[in-house]
C-alpha cells in the first residue's frame, strides 16, 4: 500500500515535471547587447516566463537563444520584454532613461548615441526664472535690497520643489547673507518697522536650513520662514508680483504657505511627489 | 415615402455630382453578426460588424449626407448611436429614448447631414454591446476651401487609433459582480491592498484608517481586463514614414471603462484637436484621454532607421498597447511603472470625511489641473531622484565652489537652470490648456438656466448617481429650445467620472474666455467642481450621463428634453419609451454562494438594485440536532452611503434538541421550540471597520443584536469573518479564494462545530 502511494506520488511528480515544459516549442537565436553576469541575470529575468518561454543569454556572443510556445507568445513580444528593462537588441531599442539606469557595469557601448531628436525640454522655463532671478540684482542699486532677500528666498523654494536639499541649503545660506545685508536706512517706515519684527527669526529660520542635510526638516523650518516673508512683503513690496500659495495637505494636514514668482502651483512641500497641490491665496 | 425620397435624393446627387463641395450622401452598409473571437487565446462571444473588430471607419466630408444601413443579424436588438454628432433626435441611436432597438434582420437606416468636422465615433448604446466590439471611428473631412483649414495638421497623413479592451467575461456578469463587490477583478490585478501585503508596505495604519473609513481598498478602475487594444490588435507597424514626417494621430478612447495614458519614444506630443473640435496647438509629453473622449494629436519621427512607439496605457497600468511609426528598429517608449496603491489610499484617507463626503480642503480642485492620483505614479519619485542626480553631475563639471566664491550671482542662476532642467517635470495635458481656434461665446440674449448636479457614489455596493439619484428615480429635465444651459458639476464621488452629452457640444468654463473649448465629454475627477455651457438648439430628448459603461447601466445620467417637441415617428409607444431605459439602469442583480462543508451548508442568495435587497441565508446540518434554518430579509437602503437598511423579515428553524432543553439569549428570552417560523423587523446599519451591526425583533418579542464583518483582506487571496450574536451564537471563517467561482473555507460556528469545506459563489 505504502509503495503504491510512493509510486502514485512519483508519477503525479513525473507528469508535473513533463507540464513544466514548454509545449509547440520553438527555440531561436537573437543577437541582444550587454555587458556581463548581472545583464545575464536582468535579460533572463525580464524573458522567462514558466511554461512558456526561457532565454538563455550569451555575453560573449551577444545573442540569446530564447525556446517559447509558440501558441502563447511570440519571438518580438519576448524581444519587446527585454529592451523594456534597457537592453538594446535586433529588434528593439530601449528606451533612454531605463538604459540610463541600469548598473554601472551592465552600461553597454550603444550603436547609436539617441534616437530622440533632443528638444531643450526645461530651456524656456530655466530662462524665464532667470531673468526673473537676475532682475533683481539689477535693481540692487535702487532704494531697496529687499528684493535679494526674497529673490534668495525663490530660489529656496525652487530648490524645495526639487527635492534637492543641497541646492536648499545654499540657497538658504544665501538668503541668510542676504538677509545680514539689507541697509535699514534705505527703508520706509512701514518697510522698516516690518522688517524689525521679522528679520530676526528670518535669519534663524534660514541659517537652519542652511545647515540641515534632510529635505523633510528644511521644509518644516521653510514653513515659519514663508509666513514671515509674507507678513514683511505684505508692507514691502517686492518688484514683482508674489503669488502667496497653499496646500492643505502640507505639514501632516496641518496645512502650509508658501510665496512663489508664478501663478502656476509647484508644490515645495512635496515637490513632485504632489507637484500641483495647492492653490493661490493672494496675490501680492 | 422614405426611400422614395432618398432614390430622389440619389439621383440628384448624381446628377449634380462636382468633385470638389458638392452634397453628396455617402452610403455604409454595416452587417452586424454574433461572432467568436480570440484576444487572449480563448474563443468568446464577440460581436463583429462587416467581419471585424473594431466597427469599420466611416469618412465623410463637411456638407454630406450620411447614410448607414444597419443589417442585424444577431439575436439580440441593437441601435448606434453617433457620439458627438449633431443631428435630428431621432437619429441619435438610443433605445427607448430616440428608437426602438433595431430587432433581428428589420430593415433601419440612420440618415443625417454632416455639420461638423473633425474625429468622433459610433457605438452601439443598447446593453453591453459596445464592450464587445461594437465601436468605430467616424472621420468627417474639412470641405475644401474651408477658412479653418490649418496647414501642418489638416494636410498631413491621418491614422485613427480606435482603443478598446477586452475581457473575456461575458461583460454583464462583469456588471454583476461589480454590484456585488467581488472582489475578483482586484486579484487579478493585483490590487486587493489586504492586510498583509499593507503591513509588508508599512501602511497598516493606513489600511486601518481606511477601513476604519469604511472604505473598500481603492483602484483608479474597476474592471480587470485581458487585453488593451488599439484598432483590434496591438504591435502594428506604420513603416511609411521619414524623418522629419509629421503624423495626424487621430485617437478615440472606446473604452468602455478604460482611460488611457498617451505616451510616446519620438519627443512631444502635440495636441491639436479634442472631441472633433479644433484647440491651439499644444505640446505635452503625456496626455490622459478619457472614456469616449477624442483627441487630435501630431507626432514627428525624428530620425531614419527607427521606428517610434507610440502606447496607450490604460490607467490601473495593468497592460497596454502600442503601434510604431517609421521604419527600423523599433525605438520603445518607456512603460508606465505600476502603480503605489497604498500611497492612493492614503491619499484618499485623507479626504475622506466620517460621513463618506469627500472634504477637498479648499482646493477649488477644477479641469484635471491637480491630479491627486500622482501621489500613486513611481515615476514622478523617479524624476525627483534624477533632477538630484543630474544636478550634481553638473555641479561638478562646472567646478562650481570657486565660481561660488568669485561671483554669488553667477552660481545663483547656475543652481536655478540646474534644478529646473532636473526636474524637467513631465508635462500634462490638462483641460487648462485647452484654447479653442474659433470663439465659442453664445448669444448674450439667451435666458441663462443654472443647473447644478452632484456625482455621487457609492463602491461598496456600486451605485451611481446624480445628486444621489439614478434615472430610475428621476423625471426627464424639461428644458426650453434656445435657452442657454450652464451646469455645474461637483464630483463628491471617489471615482472620475466623463460626463458625456448627446446631440450638443458645450462650452468648458476654463479661463479662456471666448476661446472656451467645445467638449462633448468632461472627465471629473473626484472633488473637482466644473462648469459647462451650451445653448439648447435641437428638439428631442437628449442622454447625459456617465460614459463609463458600468456606471451607466447602474443610473449615473438623466435626459434634458426640449418643451412641445414634435412626436418621435420611431418611438411609436410612449411606455416602451423612458420608463424602459429607467428600468434597464435599474435591473436586479443576482448573487447566490454556498459553502459545502463537512458539518453543513452555510449559503446565501441575494437580489439586489439601486434602493432594495432581498437576502435568504440558510444553514442546513447534516443531522437533526443541527437541524436547519432560513432567513428572509427584505430591505431598502438609506442615504448617499447606504450604511442604513430597514428591513422586514421572515425566519423558519427546525432542529430536534436533546432532552428539550432550552436556549435562552442573552436578554433572559428563552426558545424550547424545535420548529418556528417567524416574522420580523429590524435594520443593519454598517460600523466603522465595515463592521454590520444589526438588531432584529421578532413577532413573539424576542431580540436579536448581532455584529459581523465579512470578507476581511487578510492576504491577497485569504478572507476572514466572524459573526457574533445575542443569541449566544458566534462563527469565526477564513475563507481562500482559489478561482473566480471556488475557494476553499474553513470555520468554527458555535451550533455545528468545525467545519470545512468547498465555497461556491456566483
Amino acid at each position: 500500500m505504502k509503495k503504491l502511494t510512493i509510486y502514485i506520488f512519483i508519477s503525479v511528480l513525473g507528469i508535473g515535471a513533463l507540464q513544466a515544459q514548454i509545449k509547440n516549442q520553438e527555440t531561436i537565436t537573437a543577437s541582444i547587447k550587454g555587458n556581463c553576469g548581472m545583464c545575464k541575470k536582468t535579460i533572463e529575468k525580464a524573458g522567462n516566463e514558466k511554461n512558456i518561454s526561457a532565454v538563455n543569454w550569451d555575453a560573449d556572443s551577444q545573442t540569446a537563444s530564447i525556446s517559447f510556445d509558440k501558441t502563447k507568445t511570440s519571438k518580438e513580444a519576448i524581444l519587446k520584454k527585454i529592451a523594456q528593462v534597457g537592453y538594446d537588441n535586433e529588434s528593439f531599442r530601449a528606451p533612454d532613461d531605463v538604459y540610463a539606469k541600469l548598473h554601472e557595469c551592465c552600461l553597454y557601448d550603444r550603436d547609436h548615441e539617441t534616437a530622440v531628436a533632443k528638444e531643450d525640454h526645461a530651456g524656456h522655463i530655466a530662462k524665464n526664472d532667470h531673468a526673473a532671478h537676475s532682475s533683481h540684482q539689477m535693481n540692487n542699486s535702487k532704494e531697496t535690497s529687499l528684493n535679494s532677500v526674497y529673490g534668495h528666498y525663490l530660489g529656496l523654494k525652487d530648490a524645495l520643489v526639487a527635492s534637492n536639499a543641497n541646492t536648499a541649503a545654499s540657497h538658504a545660506k544665501e538668503l541668510s547673507k542676504a538677509i545680514q545685508q539689507v541697509d535699514m536706512g534705505k527703508l520706509e517706515k512701514s518697510e522698516h518697522d516690518a522688517w524689525m519684527k521679522v528679520y530676526k527669526s528670518l535669519e534663524k529660520d534660514a541659517s537652519a536650513i542652511a545647515a540641515e542635510k534632510s529635505i523633510d526638516k528644511q521644509r518644516i523650518n521653510f514653513i515659519n520662514l514663508s509666513n514671515n516673508l509674507y507678513s514683511l512683503a505684505k508692507v514691502a513690496k517686492a518688484d514683482k508680483p508674489l503669488y502667496w500659495q497653499f496646500c492643505p495637505m502640507a505639514n501632516n494636514n496641518k496645512g502650509a504657505f508658501w510665496l512663489s514668482s508664478e501663478q502656476e502651483i509647484k508644490n515645495p512641500y512635496f515637490g513632485s511627489k504632489m507637484l500641483t497641490c495647492g492653490s493661490v491665496k493672494e496675490k501680492i | 415615402m422614405r426611400s422614395l425620397t432618398k432614390y430622389i435624393l440619389l439621383l440628384l446627387t448624381a446628377v449634380l455630382y462636382f468633385p470638389a463641395d458638392a452634397q453628396q450622401v455617402v452610403r455604409y452598409d454595416l452587417y452586424v453578426r454574433d461572432t467568436m473571437v480570440n484576444f487572449s487565446g480563448k474563443p468568446k462571444n464577440g460581436i463583429s460588424v462587416n467581419g471585424g473588430i473594431p466597427m469599420p471607419t466611416l469618412t465623410f466630408t463637411e456638407g454630406d449626407t450620411a447614410e448607414v444601413h444597419v443589417h442585424n443579424k444577431m439575436k439580440a436588438g441593437t441601435s448606434l448611436h453617433w457620439h458627438g454628432v449633431f443631428l435630428p433626435n431621432k437619429e441619435d441611436g438610443v433605445p427607448f429614448l430616440t428608437q426602438m432597438p433595431i430587432k433581428t434582420d428589420e430593415p433601419f437606416v440612420y440618415r443625417f447631414p454632416i455639420k461638423q468636422n473633425g474625429t468622433y465615433w459610433y457605438h452601439s448604446h443598447s446593453g453591453m454591446q459596445e464592450q464587445i466590439g461594437m465601436y468605430g471611428a467616424i472621420i468627417f473631412n474639412k470641405k475644401k476651401g474651408d477658412p479653418t483649414f490649418r496647414k501642418g495638421i489638416d494636410d498631413i497623413p491621418s491614422i485613427p487609433l480606435v482603443l478598446s479592451e477586452w475581457t473575456d467575461l461575458d461583460p454583464d456578469n462583469v456588471h454583476r459582480m461589480l454590484h456585488n463587490a467581488n472582489d475578483w477583478f482586484a486579484i487579478k490585478k493585483n490590487a486587493v491592498q489586504s492586510y498583509a501585503e499593507a503591513i509588508q508596505a508599512g501602511h497598516f495604519k493606513t489600511k486601518v484608517t481606511n477601513e476604519w473609513k469604511r472604505m473598500l481598498a481603492m483602484d483608479v478602475s474597476d474592471v480587470y481586463y485581458n487585453k488593451f487594444l488599439i484598432n483590434g490588435g496591438s504591435e502594428k507597424v506604420y513603416p511609411d514614414f521619414k524623418a522629419g514626417d509629421k503624423v495626424r494621430l487621430r485617437v478615440i478612447n472606446a473604452g468602455a471603462s478604460s482611460y488611457f495614458w498617451l505616451t510616446y519614444a519620438g519627443g512631444k506630443i502635440t495636441v491639436v484637436a479634442n472631441d472633433g473640435n479644433d484647440v491651439e496647438p499644444v505640446e505635452v509629453d503625456r496626455l490622459i484621454v478619457g472614456v469616449s473622449e477624442t483627441y487630435d494629436v501630431v507626432v514627428t519621427i525624428p530620425e531614419d532607421g527607427f521606428s517610434y512607439e507610440f502606447m496607450a496605457t490604460p490607467e490601473d497600468r495593468t497592460g497596454n498597447s502600442s503601434i510604431y511609426l517609421g521604419n527600423g528598429i523599433k525605438q520603445l517608449v518607456t512603460p508606465l511603472p505600476t502603480l503605489k496603491y497604498f500611497e492612493g489610499m492614503k491619499m484618499m484617507n485623507d479626504m475622506m470625511k466620517m460621513n463618506g463626503d469627500l472634504d477637498d480642503m479648499g482646493m477649488k480642485m477644477t479641469l484635471q489641473k491637480m491630479d491627486m492620483n500622482t501621489v500613486m505614479y513611481p515615476e514622478m519619485e523617479d524624476q525627483q531622484k534624477e533632477a538630484h542626480e543630474g544636478h550634481q553631475m553638473q555641479e561638478n563639471h562646472k567646478g562650481h565652489d570657486m565660481q561660488e566664491k568669485q561671483d554669488n550671482s553667477a552660481t545663483h542662476e547656475g543652481h536655478d537652470m540646474n534644478s529646473h532642467q532636473g526636474s524637467g517635470n513631465i508635462k500634462t495635458l490638462n483641460y487648462g490648456m485647452l484654447k479653442s481656434t474659433i470663439p465659442t461665446s453664445l448669444p448674450k440674449d439667451a435666458p441663462v438656466r443654472n443647473l447644478h448636479f452632484e456625482l455621487t457614489g457609492n463602491m461598496n455596493r456600486y451605485v451611481w448617481s446624480l445628486d444621489n439619484k439614478v434615472l430610475d428615480e428621476s423625471d426627464k429635465i424639461l428644458i426650453k429650445k434656445g435657452e442657454v444651459l450652464r451646469i455645474t458639476m461637483y464630483n463628491n464621488s471617489m471615482m472620475r467620472h466623463p460626463m458625456h452629452l448627446h446631440g450638443h457640444d458645450f462650452r468648458v468654463i476654463n479661463g479662456q474666455g471666448e476661446y472656451a473649448p467645445l467638449k462633448n465629454v468632461l472627465d471629473i475627477m473626484p472633488m473637482e467642481t466644473d462648469t459647462i455651457e451650451f445653448e439648447s438648439n435641437a428638439d428631442g430628448d437628449w442622454f447625459f450621463h456617465c460614459h463609463i459603461l458600468y456606471h451607466m447601466m447602474a443610473g449615473m445620467g438623466r435626459v434634458f428634453s426640449t418643451e412641445n417637441q414634435p412626436a418621435n415617428p420611431y418611438l411609436p409607444n410612449e411606455r416602451m419609451g423612458y420608463p424602459m431605459l429607467q428600468k434597464e439602469s435599474n435591473m436586479a442583480h443576482f448573487m447566490i454562494q454556498n459553502d459545502f462543508a463537512t458539518n453543513g451548508n452555510d449559503g446565501e442568495l441575494m437580489a439586489h438594485n439601486a434602493r432594495y435587497s432581498l437576502t435568504t441565508e440558510w444553514r442546513l446540518g447534516y443531522n437533526k440536532m443541527h437541524g436547519y434554518e432560513v432567513e428572509t430579509h427584505l430591505g431598502r437602503y438609506i442615504g448617499k452611503m447606504q450604511w442604513f437598511m430597514p428591513f422586514v423579515g421572515f425566519d423558519y428553524r427546525y432542529r430536534k434538541m436533546e432532552n428539550h432543553e432550552s436556549e435562552k439569549n442573552l436578554f433572559g428570552q428563552a426558545n424550547s421550540k424545535d420548529e418556528r417560523a417567524l416574522f420580523s423587523a429590524g435594520f443593519a446599519y454598517t460600523l466603522p471597520m465595515l463592521v454590520r451591526f444589526q438588531a432584529e425583533v421578532y413577532h413573539d418579542g424576542t431580540l436579536r443584536l448581532g455584529l459581523m464583518r465579512e470578507d476581511i483582506p487578510l492576504t491577497k487571496r485569504l478572507r476572514g469573518g466572524f459573526m457574533v450574536n445575542t443569541d449566544k451564537e458566534y462563527m469565526l471563517d477564513l475563507r481562500y479564494i482559489l478561482t473566480k467561482n471556488f475557494g476553499v473555507r474553513g470555520h468554527y460556528d458555535s451550533d455545528m462545530g468545525y467545519g470545512i469545506g468547498l465555497s461556491v459563489n456566483y
